[in-house]
């Protein structure tokens, strides 16, 4: 009988100890960094042309950041015109590539080469001066034809859209 | 007992613990127009403004000036803070004209990206315009009356419902380049950025 008060009152005082620290969460750091894709990030209106001109004008396009976060990109066409979704890899300097990589949105492989995105270096559909993202394209159904990819970063005012 | 007990402990978030409060921003009035155009060396007489919160009146302090002798925009902003310390405000806007009759006439039809804005006089130094961003859209074209300033500047000073679909909007102080070119920035509650919009005349 003595033993089990004796535990009793240990367990008591554990719980008490224990319950002690308990404390509400004040919620630490509340201030969030960026991805490290993110001056690459972002969406997009783009043109496409072939060697016989413009093939496809004013598509929203995506680039955003891999689950990975580190140097590597998504480009997103959301599935319109050549249907690609695929990852590229980045340089500091905002160039990136690929070579044959696989299209999350079909079996045809596509490389990047010439990638790069500028600062303010393109002027949107109402006149805004804003960031501009190019790049040529080859899919592995189209070997030897290259498409140049020109686009003006969305602002989201609808005169831009 | 103690572990049942302990399951009733939880962390408040109900309750703000009195942190949050109701503050009554002022209610400002002005008085005379919140628009006022003269002519360069005529008086400016500052009319004021009036401020109330719950019922009590508060002081308005008034900021900005106006020049009559020099041509050009200008902004008095009235602010009135609330026993809390916030502050609440409002602008008059009083522009001043040039005294000479004007050089430029700005009326014709003006062009921008391939849209046409119709530019019409009302006054020496007053115009209308019915596209003032150069948009192709007809419900989001907006139609501004406008002031030439010195035959150098130009300014639409705030209005409301200039378009079809309801935009409120107002110009920078743009610039006349000559007859044939002129430049301004439209703030526009919606739709627009503020790009710079340079418009060309066609006739």
């Amino acid at each position: 009988m003595k033993k089990i008060k004796q535990f009793t009152t240990s367990i008591i005082a554990t719980v008490l100890i224990l319950s002690s620290f308990i404390a509400c969460d004040e919620v630490g750091e509340t201030t969030t960094g960026g991805t490290s894709a993110k001056n690459l990030a972002g969406e997009w209106f783009i043109d496409a042309s072939d060697a016989s001109g413009k093939v496809s004008e004013h598509e929203l396009f995506s680039t955003y950041n891999t689950a990975a976060n580190n140097n590597t990109l998504w480009l997103d066409d959301q599935n319109s015109f050549k249907k690609f979704k695929i990852k590229v890899t980045f340089e500091k300097d905002g160039s990136f590539s690929a070579s044959s990589t696989s299209n999350e949105y079909g079996s045809v492989t596509v490389t990047i080469t010439n990638g790069k995105v500028e600062k303010e270096a393109a002027v949107s559909k109402g006149g805004h001066k804003v960031d501009k993202i190019s790049f040529k394209a080859e899919f592995s159904n189209e070997p030897g034809v290259l498409y140049s990819y020109e686009g003006s970063r969305r602002t989201g005012f609808s005169e831009d859209e | 007992m103690i572990v049942s007990g302990l399951l009733f402990t939880s962390c408040e978030t109900d309750s703000t613990d009195h942190v949050s409060q109701i503050t009554h921003y002022a209610n400002m009035s002005m008085n005379g127009d919140a628009l006022v155009v003269l002519a360069q060396g005529e008086t400016y007489t500052e009319q004021g403004a009036e401020a109330e919160s719950s019922g009590e009146k508060l002081d308005v302090k008034i900021d900005g000036t106006v020049d009559t002798s020099k041509p050009a925009v200008y902004k008095i902003k009235y602010a009135a803070i609330n026993s809390d310390g916030f502050p609440a405000y409002i602008t008059r806007t009083v522009i001043v004209l040039s005294e000479q009759p004007s050089s430029i006439d700005l009326s014709g039809t003006f062009v921008r990206s391939g849209n046409n804005n119709i530019v019409t006089k009302l006054g020496d130094r007053k115009y209308k315009c019915d596209n003032a961003t150069g948009f192709d859209v007809n419900d989001n074209k907006i139609t501004l009356e406008f002031y030439n300033i010195d035959d150098k500047q130009i300014y639409a000073p705030y209005q409301e419902k200039t378009s079809t679909s309801g935009i409120s909007a107002e110009s920078n102080n743009g610039i006349i380049t000559d007859p044939n070119h002129w430049q301004w920035s439209i703030i526009a509650s919606s739709t627009f950025g503020t790009a710079d919009r340079k418009f060309t005349r066609s006739n």
